[in-house]
């Protein structure tokens, strides 16, 4: 805890740019699932909206916001000359749980926007729950990144 | 303890600004989604609850850190703002979706953000501490 409070001032914008792009992901990834949840429950054009809805969040506030909080991460780590030999637990975990998610997103996203396109012509509903299931674990492996970042296991 | 302390502290905080997050799609995508009004208020409102216990208890649990603290009161004062003007989305959603007013202001969507992204700052940079 003492670590803190003596943490270096020069930590302190990679830090807010890696914790506020985690912010911003998770945010775009949670209001993508709860509309494409909503989509599955309407019909016709409103679903086609809602889920070009959900598709657009996670194109345009998901998937910048994944790179901010990557490389901010990457920023934060080159700053506290931890070397990737010899990186502590909490790290991999991080490492592990960013690049997974980033690689569902990235899926999700496609799968939405194929699905979203496949549903003016009354199919790729399946495509988009697809996406959602995928967004969803995007979800489940952040909170457990956020426990490695704020527990430190070794 | 303080590692779970400020694991649920941050979590509620991620919960937080996921809630913000619903709130603005809500006014974006307006009409169909004004239904997770329903869901998001009640998060918010937890989150926020929550946020400030955690928050508080670290504030006693790490020594060096009092809750009068100037970077402490600031964050009281801000986490009061985003609170306020949550509640005042909360009852405005509330009346859309009852059909009798138009969505809320933009200007509370922005203040209830720029609370929380000050807390944010606040909560890195700890001015003072």
């Amino acid at each position: 805890m003492t670590f803190l409070l003596i943490r270096p001032d020069s930590w302190n914008v990679p830090l807010f740019l890696h914790v506020a792009g985690a912010m911003l992901v998770t945010a775009s990834v949670v209001v993508a699932v709860a509309a494409l949840l909503l989509a599955w429950r309407a019909d016709g054009e409103e679903r086609a909206a809602i889920t070009r809805f959900g598709f657009r969040t996670l194109l345009i506030a998901g998937i910048p916001s994944y790179f901010l909080m990557r490389l901010a991460a990457e920023w934060i780590v080159s700053r506290e000359n931890i070397s990737s030999d010899n990186a502590p637990g909490w790290v991999g975990i991080g490492r592990g749980t960013a690049d997974l998610g980033g690689i569902l997103i990235l899926i999700a996203t496609i799968l939405t926007g194929v699905g979203m396109r496949r549903l003016r012509g009354g199919g790729g509903a399946g495509l988009a729950k697809t996406g959602t299931v995928l967004a969803t674990l995007v979800i489940a492996l952040y909170v457990i990144a956020i426990w490695a970042m704020t527990t430190k296991p070794s | 303890m303080y590692e779970t302390l400020l694991f649920l502290h941050v979590l509620s905080a991620f919960v937080l600004v996921a809630s913000i997050g619903l709130c603005w799609a809500i006014y974006v995508g307006g009409g169909s989604l004004v239904r997770l009004g329903a869901v998001v208020f009640p998060v918010w409102g937890a989150a926020s609850i929550s946020v400030l216990v955690f928050g508080v208890w670290l504030a006693f649990d790490v020594p060096g850190y009092q809750l009068w603290d100037g970077w402490i009161l600031a964050a009281l004062a801000l986490w009061a703002v985003s609170g306020a003007f949550g509640s005042q989305l909360s009852q405005g959603y509330k009346a859309m979706t009852s059909g009798t007013t138009e969505r809320p202001a933009l200007l509370a969507h922005v203040v209830a953000t720029a609370a929380v992204l000050l807390l944010l700052i606040d909560m890195v940079w700890k001015p003072g501490a």
